[in-house]
């Protein structure tokens, strides 16, 4: 329906109207009898012409005896409509059908004088004429159709007649004769008529059952997305989207739909195009649609990897008609969102050696040296801000190209483009060009749909050889020279210096290439029997090139270190195919709908790996394994292959649009299981009752345009662990021991297996509301419950098994309940503004429910325990700080002794702590057992988690004339994070500090916050809610303003339809969270994640 | 006919892609079935060299001068990986030193219990399935004896173990000792007094003699421990290495004062820290005590604290030992 908006608006814009193609067009027809209809198919079969016409003027069933022989096109339909009250215009390569104005007129001219004539024009929001509206008397058969350029006219039996005005796509509407001289229709935008992308096929909206999210991209804007994956944050109600980092090339969302449902990798399903795929791989502009189905129901058909949700990304295709050809770019520079405010080095000393005296240790700078600080004179005695050093502002570039066409027995797309993205981390980059091209052939009476998909990346991303150590001593100390006077780069503390290894060229080169193709075939057998077969090949490579340059270092005594290079080059075959047959039957037989499908799906799985290594090259620019001493050279290499099979069916059922439902059962077999479990069943319904559409619904129809309830409960298997062979016992090669000089191949045992491990499972239970109302507002509730069980994990044995890496077991429970809401608002206002407005929010309550005896499974800050959210924080709480009066010394406590002489002894009543002896200015820990004695046993528990209360989006998107406005905001809420070690830790390593420790407890500033600062890694290095917050946030995630050149200015330029835009990305946030960006890859507690980015662009968008 | 003839060759192609055989059944690529495995000698002597490589500690607490850390010798100033914790003496169940230690020596039990029993089926000869057989008790031997020298009672483990089986108590110290000292003896009696070439570094009976003269000395047997301390004094093979600083250079590695130790290579196989990358220059974690250095006899084989050991504080290092 849209396509045929678009098209019409298209073809009104370029404003072409009679070809003289239409001579020239052949049409040959035996001598038959046919129906009207009949001719218009064969006759677009042949010449790829489309009629168009309003069905109820048309009379298409009236049956003749017609023939032609290679007769002009424009010869055949005069004779084809001779004698009837039919016209006939060729617009483009459509034949536009109408009522004979004439004819009309006369067979109208009323007798009376009583009958006006009345003549006006229909036109759409932007002034466009509408072509074949629907023009009514109410309560009346007279009416007509608009003509090309949106004419009409009629004889109305009084001036103050009502007018019935419709037209596919427009809202219909009611207006008086007397004022239907121009009658501006707008688009009806509303959600009755969406049509959402599902399992193996399309739906509409109006009939979905299952939980079904479809993001609307022209919402999105032109926010300079560089990973598609990010268009899913705030986007969907109930689907959680985290970026994991600013970094160029890997820039990806962690999504979770409807909550992490298992301990095992727990994200969705991707399909682009209908195979399976990263979202990296497809570019944004590249999408037409992404629907994400949430449900147990809605996901069945994908069963054997749908657990988690997922995914149906289609990539747009040519249209029938005029090829299109269109550019867009932006160019744009990012700045890191948020880092926190850190010590000078005068500062740092300052406090050093007070936490030196505080810990029982001398002081280690002298006066004269923290003078040398404060002045800053001495290049040996810098105060660096080494954020400063080591993030910059970057740039970042886009270009794309789209083409795309079609006509009758053909439809194409092409699109490719170019992306050069600087990253704000030195030593970062990625440079991406990619393609996609997508063809639909129709052959045999269009009998036969033949579609090849074909796309393919190659992308270069650069990054520090030590990522992670560089983000590391981003956060250094300032008291640390770069270089020292003879130019050499000065090693820190005797160590590295990553900084000026990344200078020398210690870089890490990945070039990833990826293609991806697919033919699929659909016959149409008989009337609604159809069969299609799917083949699909998915190649990817990744070449690794990780060099360590030769680097001479300074030392602080004068002394030099120098390191050897070191080239790690590595590669990676992975590829993939899928077979996919599928047997569909659609039939309507008077109210009743039917739908049934049968498929049998195949995967393969191959991941390969290779990889060398050498040191001591012959210098730093060729990074070639063969230039290295070859007495340093180690291989490596593995190999994993994994196969799925799956018998699945689904019937549909729907009475009068009224009652629906479905069904899927499914059998899904995985080798990663053993003989006798690799097989799972699935099963899974749904059903929706449209209430609105039953009789005692009538009085609420003037405003009540759909109610619909729906309910789904199904069951999915996962198998996604990281292990490719639970059932398989083996010896791993890398035990290796030297004898006599010699290295000696050396095998063994590495971990323990458990034949019987089979398929998690999960269950999910959904109820859901739809309701659209006043053409333009549209609510969706869902509620649901997905519960996950038999989860694998490996589950503790004991240590003198040979400290051997536990089995999988099928044990794990975890469940997730959720409510989501999304409510949308569209209306076009007389004054031409248009305004669109959406608002999604979700809570979901995430919580383990059995980890079979293993809880709590503690890993750091974070744990896994039963009745808590996956991955919560883990620890102490902190009640404050021990002040002075929390203890007695020596002397009866007198008070004229120093601070630092006294010996503190807590007063009774104050609780300990285990691990060491508390004294004034520490963290205080809440004793939870009251037994006086904070201990780990004991007194830690579950201090926060990483999954939000509340998630929530709004955006908004402004049209006025040619201007548009868009902004999107998101937020969470109810989520902590962590900042820990780097920064947030009193001296930990050679980090600085972050500003907040100037408001340190001392004996004049008594905190209760923050403790005294201290170089006791066992009181500093605790985990408790002293380094954990509140890392709730909103934020104005995009903003975008845009204006669209007129069409005067169109003339001039060509007939090119130009839009200019600027936005800026994470342009604010408010948020509590200290220090770094809140929002944190989960799992990240310290500080060595990737700032998310700012990013400011300007952007054109050329459609000739 | 056109029509049908297409059926019908659709109809072909999706039954011909339909249904690839063994799909589901896979098996690792990449890594070896026990059961298919211990064919020949070299097949023996790779499941060998994974019980030795069990050796080489891979966690900090395990590293050789962390054990000084306990001692007057070495001051640890740095809580790294529970080194600090250690030197203290301030170990608990849950600490990162007690559990590394039951790590390592349980993975090499289990690993050497694995072989034994594979051997057992292994087609080779009966005195090369003897010779791995002794070598693989003789570090089952070495690893029980470091877990009842540090923890006491420990579980004994002597066969291959299911989950099930694997729930057990402790076992008696003293009949820990009894299975070490079993070990011992066969390996005593079976294993060679040398190896040359690509062998050296592999069990010998004195390895096996002088581990168990240490055990039994631990376990304040003192007469068994002389008699068999003596044994090994009598095989004639052992004696002190003339050059001391020599004796930790790479040069001279397995020297004639070498009874048995952990076999490394500089630059594919090389010690872990400290070495050669990184030292204790870098990471100042131990610091040597002046009591380890005053522990140093004189030349003249007296304590420097005898008035008659010629001792001078201000020539700390003259005729000092070595």
């Amino acid at each position: 329906m849209t396509r045929k908006v678009t098209f019409f608006m298209l073809f009104c814009l370029t404003n072409i109207v009679f070809t003289m193609a239409a001579q020239a067009q052949k049409v040959t027809l035996s001598t038959q009898t046919r129906t009207v209809r009949q001719v218009m198919n064969e006759i677009e079969r042949q010449t790829g012409y489309q009629f168009f016409y309003n069905n109820n003027q048309i009379n298409a069933n009236r049956s003749l005896v017609f023939s032609a022989k290679k007769e002009n096109l424009s010869k055949v339909l005069d004779r084809l409509f001779a004698g009837t009250d039919i016209a006939y215009k060729v617009v483009d390569k459509t034949i536009v059908l109408t009522i004979k104005n004439t004819q009309e007129q006369q067979s109208q001219v009323p007798s009376t004088a009583t009958h006006k004539k009345i003549t006006g024009r229909i036109v759409d929001a932007k002034g466009d004429p509408i072509i074949g509206a629907t023009i009514r008397e109410k309560g009346s058969q007279n009416g007509t159709v608009s003509d090309i350029d949106g004419n009409y006219s009629l004889y109305v039996t009084n001036a103050n007649a009502d007018l019935d005005v419709s037209y596919i796509g427009y809202r219909s509407q009611t207006i008086k004769a007397s004022q239907a001289t121009t009658i501006r229709m707008s688009e009806d935008t509303e959600s009755l008529n969406e049509i959402v992308v599902v399992g193996y096929g399309t739906q509409k909206k109006a009939n979905l059952t299952g939980a079904v999210s479809s993001i609307s991209i022209e919402e999105l804007g032109n926010r300079p997305i560089t990973n598609a994956s990010t268009m899913l944050q705030g986007t969907a109600a109930g689907v959680y989207a985290l970026q994991q980092s600013g970094q160029p090339g890997a820039d990806g969302a962690v999504i979770n739909i409807r909550g992490v449902g298992t301990l095992n990798n727990s994200d969705p399903l991707v399909l682009i195009d209908g195979f399976p795929g990263r979202m990296s791989d497809v570019d944004a502009s590249d999408i037409s649609s992404i629907s994400v189905l949430k449900d147990a129901a809605s996901s069945a058909i994908y069963g054997n990897r749908a657990a988690n949700g997922v995914i149906l990304i289609t990539t747009k295709n040519g249209e029938q008609g005029k090829t299109h050809v269109s550019y867009s770019g932006y160019f744009g520079t990012q700045n890191v969102t948020s880092l926190p405010e850190t010590l000078n080095s005068y500062e740092y000393v300052t406090l050093y050696n007070e936490a030196c005296r505080n810990s029982g240790m001398a002081e280690k700078y002298t006066a004269e040296q923290i003078q040398k600080y404060k002045d800053g004179t001495d290049p040996m005695f810098p105060s660096i801000d080494y954020f400063d050093v080591y993030y910059r502002s970057a740039n970042i570039q886009n270009h794309r190209v789209n083409v795309s066409g079609g006509n009758e027995m053909l439809r194409y797309a092409f699109m490719m483009g170019y992306l050069d993205q600087d990253g704000v981390l030195v030593g970062t980059n990625y440079r991406k060009s990619d393609f996609r091209m997508n063809i639909d052939s129709y052959m045999f009476n269009k009998k036969l749909r033949f579609t090849t998909r074909l796309s393919g990346n190659v992308g270069t991303k650069w990054q520090p050889s030590d990522l992670w150590n560089a983000e590391w001593y981003a956060t250094n100390a300032p008291i640390f020279p770069l270089k020292n006077t003879d130019g050499l780069w000065m090693s820190v503390n005797g160590e590295r210096n990553y900084y000026g290894e990344i200078q020398e060229g210690s870089t890490d080169k990945n070039k990833r290439w990826t293609f991806n193709g697919q033919v699929e075939g659909e016959y149409a057998i008989f009337d609604g029997l159809s069969a299609q077969v799917t083949y699909g090949y998915n190649f990817e490579h990744d070449d690794d090139n990780n060099f360590h340059a030769n680097v001479t270092l300074a030392n602080a005594d004068g002394s030099t270190k120098n390191l050897v290079s070191t080239l790690t080059q590595g590669s990676t075959t992975n590829y993939e195919t899928m077979l996919t047959s599928l047997l569909k039957y659609n039939k309507t037989f008077g109210k009743h709908t039917v739908g049934a499908m049968a498929g049998y799906s195949e995967e393969y799985f191959r991941w390969k790996d290779l990889s060398g290594y050498r040191q001591g090259f012959v210098n730093n620019s060729q990074r070639e394994l063969n230039l290295g001493d070859a007495s340093t050279m180690k291989n490596d290499t593995n190999d994993r292959e994994l196969g799925l099979q799956s018998f699945f069916g689904r019937i549909n059922y729907s009475y009068d649009n009224k009652y629906l439902f479905e069904a899927n059962y499914r059998r899904d077999g995985s080798s990663r299981f053993a003989k006798g479990h690799k097989w799972g069943s699935f099963p899974s319904f749904s059903a929706g009752w449209v209430i609105s559409e039953e009789s005692f619904m009538k009085s609420t129809r003037s405003w009540l345009d759909q109610l619909k309830l729906r309910a789904s409960w199904g069951k999915l298997g996962n198998q996604n662990i990281n292990s490719y062979y639970v059932g398989s016992e083996v010896l791993n090669m890398g035990y290796n021991y030297t004898l006599g000089g010699v290295l000696m191949s050396g095998v063994g045992i590495g971990s323990l297996i458990n034949a019987n491990t089979s398929w998690e499972s999960t269950t999910q239970t959904n109820i859901g509301i739809d309701m659209v109302a006043f053409r333009g507002l549209s609510l969706t509730i869902d509620y649901f419950v997905k519960n996950t069980d038999d989860i694998l994990m490996r589950t503790p044995i004991p240590i003198t098994m040979g400290n051997l890496e536990a089995p999988y077991v099928n044990a794990g429970k975890v469940r997730n309940t959720g409510i989501e809401a999304s409510i949308g608002y569209r209306k076009k206002f007389a004054n031409s503004v248009d305004l669109r407005t959406s608002l999604n929010l979700s809570h979901i309550k995430n919580e383990i429910k059995s980890l079979n005896g293993a809880s709590p499974i503690i890993d750091g800050a974070k744990a896994q325990v039963e009745g808590y959210a996956i991955n919560s924080f883990y620890g102490y709480i902190q009640d404050g700080v021990y002040q002075i009066d929390d203890f007695t010394w020596q002397n009866n406590s007198d008070n004229s002794i120093p601070y630092d002489q006294r010996e503190y002894k807590l007063k009774p009543g104050v609780p300990r702590v285990s691990n060491y002896t508390a004294t004034p200015g520490d963290i205080k820990y809440r004793d939870l057992d009251g037994d006086g004695i904070v201990t780990p046993e004991k007194d830690r528990t579950i201090t926060g988690k990483q999954f939000p209360d509340l998630s929530y989006a709004w955006s908004l998107n402004l049209g006025w004339k040619n201007f548009d406005f868009n902004m999107f905001w998101q937020g969470v809420a109810g989520i902590d994070g962590y900042t820990y070690y780097e920064i947030a830790t009193c001296f930990s390593g050679f980090a600085n500090l972050g500003n907040w420790w100037l408001e340190r407890w001392t004996p004049e500033n008594p905190s209760n916050i923050r403790p005294k600062v201290s170089l006791d890694t066992v009181k500093t290095g605790i985990y408790s809610t002293y380094y954990q917050e509140d890392a709730s946030y909103l934020r104005l995630k995009n903003i975008e303003i845009g204006y669209t050149f007129d069409r005067s200015l169109i003339k001039i330029l060509g007939g090119c339809k130009i839009r200019l835009y600027g936005s800026i990305q994470n342009a604010l946030t408010f948020t509590n969270f200290k220090g770094f960006d809140p929002e944190q890859p989960v799992g990240e507690t310290r500080a060595e994640a990737f700032p998310q980015v700012r990013i400011y662009t300007v952007g054109l968008n050329v459609n000739f | 006919m056109k029509t049908l003839n297409n059926i019908l060759s659709f109809l072909l192609i999706v039954s011909a892609t339909s249904c690839q055989q063994d799909l589901l059944d896979k098996t690792p690529l990449a890594q070896l079935s026990p059961s298919t495995f211990y064919q020949n000698e070299n097949q023996c002597k790779m499941g060998l060299m994974g019980v030795y490589s069990t050796l080489r500690p891979t966690e900090t607490p395990n590293f050789w001068y962390q054990l000084d850390f306990m001692s007057d010798n070495n001051y640890c100033q740095d809580s790294w990986q529970g080194s600090k914790e250690f030197g203290e003496w301030n170990q608990n169940s849950s600490s990162y030193a007690a559990i590394a230690r039951w790590k390592q020596d349980y993975r090499a039990i289990v690993k050497a219990n694995m072989l034994i029993a594979n051997l057992e089926h292994a087609t080779v000869s009966d005195a090369i399935k003897k010779q791995m057989t002794a070598e693989a008790k003789f570090l089952r031997a070495f690893n029980y004896a470091d877990l009842i020298t540090f923890y006491g009672d420990v579980p004994l483990i002597l066969t291959t173990q299911t989950i099930e089986e694997s729930k057990m108590p402790r076992t008696l110290k003293a009949n820990v000792l009894n299975a070490v000292l079993a070990d011992l003896d066969e390996a005593a009696a079976v294993l060679p007094v040398s190896y040359t070439g690509t062998n050296a570094g592999r069990a010998t009976k004195g390895a096996a003699l002088a581990l168990k003269a240490r055990i039994l000395l631990y376990n304040e047997k003192w007469s068994e421990a002389a008699e068999v301390a003596k044994q090994v004094m009598d095989m004639h093979v052992y004696s002190l290495f003339p050059d001391f600083e020599g004796l930790f250079q790479e040069a001279n590695e397995n020297n004639s004062e070498v009874i048995f130790d952990i076999q490394y290579i500089k630059s594919t196989s090389n010690m872990p820290w400290p070495n050669a990358v990184t030292s204790f220059t870098v990471w100042p974690t131990p610091n040597v005590t002046l009591d380890a250095i005053e522990s140093f006899y004189m030349k003249n084989g007296l304590p420097i604290t005898d008035p008659a050991s010629g001792y001078n504080e201000q020539d700390p290092y003259k005729n000092r030992d070595p």
